[in-house]
């Protein structure tokens, strides 16, 4: 049994019966009086300059209040998180399809829509780069003048000596493995409402948005004015994934130009189709692993060269190769490991955050590479993998010593292939000959992840919690709800930590004007960081209150304890009195019963020129494993099963953590086997879902999921992350379990059904969507 | 601010009345699915839409005097999936409209909509070829009856004048001694445009043996292709493994099919054949006579 009251417990969701019933407000159901709306003009060509721009005739035409472009930016003209190099209108250049060159705003979305076709253009198109490798190779066109070599950045990372480590090896195996570019595919696309201030020059935006605090800067920054300037209050979201961070600070700030610029509301809301031609995706990687092992299995040396498509703007890129750098060797013991990984500038459309964060890449690569090198050395993969992999106290590729928490990969690995009968059915399932017809085969994958930021920056979140005098609970916090069930994992630490009831709490939507600056929901950090502060800001009211219970009780402050809404002397429970009372009394008494609470992540470090460092105060360690069916006739692999085992230090809410998993295992079931966003020189082709196919309902397989609980000593009551790790093993997964099934590796992402038959895909979309098609 | 005119006829002959005044600057629609898309992303842009859901001589599913089965245009994929007559006497038919789209898509888009959208990836219509039905269609010169293989021109292109309506289809009953089926290969379970398709008909002898033997392949084409070549072959072989493989290697003689961002034109050609096998296979398994 647990010894938690309300944490550790799988207590329902405190937005689900808002959301199934249609109530919950989404920014697109906002409306102010005089409301106008936005729409985009974007890019006919991918890298083209700018001759001329002649907004005169859709701004007459009647019911259009504006017409905003770059000149009516008084700030920043380019934002990003990085280097502001994304234009929020370009002026000059194109650089992708889904550039910004004006919007309309006008009294209807119709009315802004059709007057987009009076804005005039005139366009030179320029010479275009695509391809990566092309873009790295000599004489390459420079999309940057400040960046040669069209290189966003370049992560080296050294440990020991790979030519040595090579020379000892008895086996040497050299891949190339590559990914693709994938939609985060939110149900909700993009949307924001900016209504000025009662005061000049005052702005409040309402939106979907992932990271309040980034989106008020980089409006502040456009907007040319002093943070508290700009006030952002998040709407229900309707999901994000990473997703709704550059492009929705652009879609804020383009709307709060268009509010000041009319001095009334404007809303811009995304259809599917800009929001698949516009926002940022998932980086698609090129990634060259050599790898060397002894006869009997030992690894001695990887030496890894990966390039990630950055397309034409930096956003994210430095980051997300990062965590690519940290982790590119997988959880294995490597003594001599070269890593060089670099962002790269194309004409393609730019990639950012998206859940995995710079590791669905390259654990496909590791874990596939895994899998050929057992195979290789003649041995089971299984028993490979567990020879090699991390225990506690082994040391990364980036020299950080495993000793901090408990190093649960060999636990994962076992319990997530022993729960689907991994080895038994690897063995019966490799002796398949048949050429025709279904086989089946079973694949895993393991992955060690560091939790939060670790290095890449900045690493703090706040919360505030304020008890009223009838003893019911705000909760506000610096981090935000993105669908991933935020809202009540910080309620129920909220309750646990104050020992009030769970019901007596409502959790606040994130305002940037009411709560300090948490950096930005991303990285599965919330719980830790997050979660910390709720925990810090409720024990520093829950001493308040335990000082007036005490009075109450006439027992000693020490004594007193609170569980489930009642107050109570530990030795004798019978001694209690209500919460609601206390609070009551409290305030009666004038006491401050509402604190702020901050939780500063651990001392992390990293060497850029050698790629040394303690990366990530904590990891957490995951295994999936799948069982598939390959069609030999078509080439379609189903995926028949999924266990899933994750540590995740302590499970707060273990019913959103198995949400969590079957979200995640659904999303790396599209990731390996059916997404790709096709763009052809640069022009997207899959512009709605009837073509960039997602799993569905029916495509979804049975998910076992495994919580493993290993606490942690960071985070609260020992709980680490879930969010991401569930989305970035199954494509690897299912890649190793089609080679089982039927003996095809296939190196590239997605195995879709032209590549699993014939092992390439001559996919090329060619004219218009849908049944017009022949 | 350009207006759409909106007219929900209440007859067949209102109905025309309304095409013959609109002529061209009109789209009809009934459920929806492939149209609503369209004006969405301007490729059509009408000056009026003839809503045809409340006109009476297109609906219902029926048995004729002459011992057909007509189904009305206005008849949603659902209602024709779920048709005991259908199932009953034409259940290749029955089986396509129930791979049609999702639920919602089933429960909006029409017979009638599927054949006249033309589209050689529609899924009812390679069934209809094999049943080898014929399409019924009303004009301000009156009705007319067109074999369904003459009915479709090339993709998006039909037999229909912009001034006609289709009022439904006539679908001769395939006797007991009949087997049939209807696959289709899409990238996933359901929401799936077909990559290929395929329906076969024919009458089984003896186990293995057929005679009037009918295949059809739909997104192999500009329209759905019988495939004659096989159907020929499979009349003077009896059905087995190794013929099967034989004979399904043929039906690329009778497919042309494209590259298009759902499948490339090899790829098409051999699932041409492979899913031909796979239903194949099964037929000659069939124990009916």
């Amino acid at each position: 049994m647990s010894s938690f009251t309300v944490v550790n417990h799988p207590i329902s969701r405190i937005d689900a019966t808002t959301k199934v019933t249609g109530r919950a407000e989404f920014a697109d159901d906002l409306a102010f009086d005089r409301m106008l709306y936005g729409q985009v003009l974007r890019a006919k060509y991918p890298h083209a300059k700018i001759l001329e721009l002649d907004t005169r005739k859709a701004e007459e035409a009647p019911g259009v209040a504006a017409v905003i472009t770059y000149a009516d930016i008084s700030g920043a003209q380019a934002i990003g998180p990085v280097r502001p190099d994304m234009p929020i209108f370009v002026s000059t250049r194109t650089m992708y399809l889904g550039d910004a060159i004006a919007m309309v705003v006008a009294e209807t979305p119709e009315i802004a829509n059709r007057a987009l076709d009076l804005i005039r253009v005139e366009y030179e198109e320029l010479p275009t780069i695509f391809d990566v490798e092309e873009a790295v190779s000599e004489g390459a066109l420079q999309l940057h003048k400040d960046y040669p070599g069209n290189i966003v950045n370049h992560y080296p990372l050294r440990k020991g000596n790979v030519e040595e480590g090579f020379k000892a090896s008895d086996v040497i195996l050299e891949r190339t493995y590559t990914t693709q570019l994938i939609e985060h595919a939110y149900i909700e696309p993009e949307a924001a409402v900016a209504v000025p201030g009662s005061v000049d020059g005052n702005v409040t935006i309402y939106g979907s948005i992932q990271n309040p605090f980034t989106a008020r800067r980089h409006v502040a920054q456009v907007l040319g004015v002093s943070l508290n300037r700009v006030r952002i209050i998040q709407c229900a979201m309707g999901g994000s994934f990473g997703g709704k961070d550059d492009v929705v600070s652009a879609v804020c700030a383009r709307a709060a130009v268009a509010a000041l610029k009319t001095g009334r509301p404007v809303k811009v809301v995304y259809t599917r189709e800009e929001s698949l031609i516009e926002s940022y995706k998932r980086h698609p990687y090129v990634m060259k692993y050599k790898v060397g092992a002894t006869r009997d299995g030992r690894l001695l040396a990887m030496e890894i060269y990966i390039l990630a498509d950055a397309g034409p703007y930096s956003s994210m890129t430095p980051f997300v190769t990062w965590r690519s750098v940290v982790q590119a060797t997988g959880p294995y013991e490597v003594p001599n490991v070269k890593t060089d990984v670099y962002g790269v500038y194309t004409n393609n459309t730019y990639t950012g955050a998206m859940r995995g964060f710079g590791s669905p890449q390259i654990i496909f690569a590791q874990e596939s590479l895994m899998d050929e090198l057992a195979k290789e050395l003649g041995m089971d993969p299984l028993e490979f993998r567990l020879k090699n992999a991390f225990k506690q106290g082994s040391v990364t590729a980036s020299g950080q010593v495993l000793d901090e928490h408990t190093v649960s990969l060999m636990n994962v690995i076992k319990k997530a292939t022993e729960a689907i009968g991994y080895s038994e059915k690897q063995r019966a399932y490799a002796k398949n000959k048949t050429a025709r017809g279904k086989v089946r085969g079973v694949g895993f994958a393991a992955s060690y992840r560091g939790v939060s930021l670790g290095a890449e920056g900045v690493d703090a979140a706040g919360a505030l919690v304020s008890v009223q005098p009838d003893g019911s609970v705000y909760l506000h916090s610096g981090l935000a709800e993105n669908g991933q069930g935020l809202k009540t994992i910080f309620s129920q630490i909220a309750a646990e930590e104050l020992g009030c009831r769970f019901e007596d709490i409502v959790f606040m939507d994130t305002d940037t004007s009411v709560i300090p600056d948490s950096g930005a929901t991303v990285a599965s950090r919330s719980t830790t960081m997050g979660g910390s502060a709720v925990r810090d800001a409720a024990k520093k009211v829950r001493e308040v209150l335990f000082g007036v219970a005490a009075e109450l009780l006439n027992a000693p402050h020490e004594e007193i304890t609170a569980a489930g809404g009642k107050m109570y002397v530990n030795e004798d429970p019978a001694r209690c009195v209500d919460f609601r009372d206390v609070a009551r009394a409290a305030y009666g008494k004038g006491q401050l019963m509402a604190a702020l609470g901050w939780y500063q992540a651990p001392k992390v470090s990293w060497d850029e020129k050698t790629g040394q460092g303690k990366a990530y105060f904590t990891y957490v360690y995951g295994c999936q494993v799948a069982e598939v069916e390959v069609d030999c006739d078509t080439g379609q692999v189903k995926v028949l099963k999924v266990v899933a085992a994750h540590d995740v230090g302590r499970a707060i809410n273990p019913a959103t953590v198995e949400g969590q998993i079957y979200g995640g295992v659904t999303m790396g079931m599209g990731y390996g086997i059916l997404e790709e966003v096709e763009l052809q020189d640069g022009v997207t082709k899959t512009r709605n879902f009837d073509e960039y196919l997602i799993p569905t309902s029916m495509d979804v397989p049975e998910i076992v999921p495994i919580i493993v609980e290993n606490p942690d000593s960071y985070g609260p009551y020992g709980a680490k992350t879930i969010g991401e790790p569930t989305c970035e093993l199954l494509a690897p997964a299912i890649a190793n379990a089609v080679y089982n099934a039927c003996g095809k590796r296939i190196r590239r992402l997605p195995l879709d059904l032209e590549r699993v038959l014939l092992g390439y895909s001559l996919r090329a979309a060619r004219g218009k969507r849908g049944s017009e098609q022949a | 601010m350009t207006r759409l005119h909106v007219a929900i006829p209440e007859s067949i002959d209102e109905a025309l009345g309304l095409l013959g005044k609109w002529g061209r600057e009109a789209a009809v629609i009934a459920g929806g699915t492939d149209l609503v898309v369209e004006l969405k992303d301007r490729l059509k842009s009408p000056k009026a839409l003839i809503d045809i859901g409340r006109v009476p001589e297109i609906s219902g599913i029926r048995e004729t005097e002459g011992g057909d089965v007509w189904i009305g245009a206005l008849s949603t994929h659902a209602e024709v999936a779920s048709s005991t007559v259908v199932k009953e006497t034409a259940p290749v038919l029955a089986d396509a409209c129930a791979q049609v789209g999702s639920p919602q898509i089933r429960n909006r888009g029409t017979i009638g909509g599927n054949i006249s959208t033309a589209s050689p990836a529609g899924d009812t219509i390679p069934a209809l070829y094999v049943l080898e039905a014929s399409v019924e269609i009303i004009g301000p010169k009156g009705k007319r009856v067109v074999p369904i293989e003459s009915f479709f021109q090339g993709p998006k292109k039909s037999a229909l004048a912009f001034d006609e309506i289709v009022l439904g289809v006539k679908v001769p009953k395939l006797g007991k001694e009949y087997v049939s089926f209807f696959r289709k290969l899409g990238q996933r379970k359901s929401l799936a445009i077909s990559i290929v398709s395929v329906a076969f008909a024919g009458r089984c002898q003896e186990p293995g043996l057929f005679t009037d033997v009918r295949i059809a392949f739909g997104a192999v084409a500009p329209t759905v292709v019988r495939a004659r070549t096989v159907e020929k072959a499979i009349c003077n072989m009896k059905l087995d493994p190794k013929s099967a493989q034989y004979i399904s290697k043929l039906a690329f003689r009778d497919c042309v099919p494209i590259t298009d961002v759902r499948g490339s034109q090899g790829y098409r050609e051999v699932m041409a054949c492979n899913l031909l096998y796979e239903g194949l296979l099964e037929m000659g398994r069939v124990r009916k006579a």
